[in-house]
């Protein structure tokens, strides 16, 4: 998460609500079923956890961090 | 009932309440927040996490007084309202999550403070929260529940008030109970303080609730015994009560899980 996130206010500044989220708040973020660390993509504006194989997204800046509102990823 | 089921009922309720809440001028009552203020006792270089956060009245109170001050709520429409009341206040240390209070998608040890408040009344398993909030507490970090504790006696009176009020009441505490988890989950225990906090029941309460919820208070006055506990009269202003709040802080301890 940490390089993408890294990154991301250059390459993408259609993610700019998402970026007031501060970084550091997004570092300490974890799945909330595995509590394994998340990937943040910016372009789709979610927070992928591998182990639970499911994709938390953003709206408005603001992540939801429900297992019912993500998606299942592979 | 399921977990889920459950969830869904608080999200239902909060979502039509959120605005109200928001505005009603008892959640913000100024010796209640100093009091509560007082318990957490943050410092310039505190992280904190307010649990259940709903509009954010509480976080956006800490916030002045810490470095960076996080909620979360499982209800998207109080965050969008904490939002609000950030900006209004022009708050910039904030940060906004939706999730489940009894799985916080937090590290371990993330927080200097981990506060909640007015949310155990409305879980299913309050002691598993308060693990979630002592496993995200650094250690030697604090953590503050405030909620309303009705005395033993009145528990299961003013259960059945609340339940007729709000579906998304699960059981109110006494501050026993509420002890009890805290030292249950390895906790040393700093403060115990508490506040009546004053209502007015139409504000609190669904127009169609109201004749069920004004009969129950009207037999609870009449009977001249207080069953329900909350001090409940009659006034020109209609039917005024008191919430007893509870305020307990601990400490994490080292070495503790």
């Amino acid at each position: 998460m940490s390089d993408k996130s890294e990154k991301r206010e250059g390459e993408d500044a259609s993610a700019s609500e998402a970026t007031k989220v501060d970084p550091r708040l997004l570092e300490i973020l974890v799945c909330p079923l595995t509590k394994s660390t998340l990937e943040y993509d910016s372009e789709r504006q979610e927070l992928i956890s591998r182990s639970a194989r499911l994709a938390y997204p953003i709206r408005d800046g603001i992540p939801i961090m429900l297992p019912e509102e993500a998606r299942q990823v592979d | 009932m399921t977990v889920a089921t459950h969830n869904q009922r608080i999200v239902d309720q909060f979502t039509r309440w959120a605005k109200p809440f928001s505005e009603l001028p008892i959640h913000a009552e100024a010796d209640a927040m100093a009091r509560t203020l007082r318990a957490c006792a943050l410092t310039p270089d505190t992280d904190a996490l307010d649990v259940a956060c709903g509009p954010g009245i509480l976080a956006c109170a800490q916030a002045p007084h810490a470095r960076a001050v996080t909620g979360i709520d499982i209800t998207p429409a109080m965050i969008e309202q904490a939002r609000a009341r950030q900006a209004a206040a022009g708050l910039e240390n904030m940060a906004w999550h939706v999730g489940d209070a009894t799985a916080l998608p937090f590290e371990s040890a993330s927080f200097d403070r981990v506060t909640t408040r007015y949310s155990f009344h409305h879980m299913r398993d309050p002691a598993a929260t308060l693990a979630e909030m002592v496993r995200v507490c650094r250690s030697g970090g604090r953590i503050v529940v405030i909620d309303a504790t009705p005395s033993p006696e009145t528990q299961a009176a003013y259960d059945a008030m609340e339940r007729l009020r709000d579906p998304s009441h699960t059981s109110a505490l006494t501050l026993e109970q509420l002890r009890e988890i805290g030292r249950e989950a390895g906790l040393r225990e700093v403060v115990v303080d508490g506040y009546r906090l004053e209502a007015e029941l139409s504000t609190l309460a669904d127009p169609s609730d109201m004749p069920a919820l004004a009969a129950m208070f009207d037999a609870d006055i009449a009977s001249g015994q207080d069953r329900i506990g909350v001090g409940a009269r009659r006034t020109h202003a209609g039917i005024l009560f008191h919430f007893p709040v509870s305020i307990v802080a601990w400490e994490r301890l080292d070495g503790k899980r």
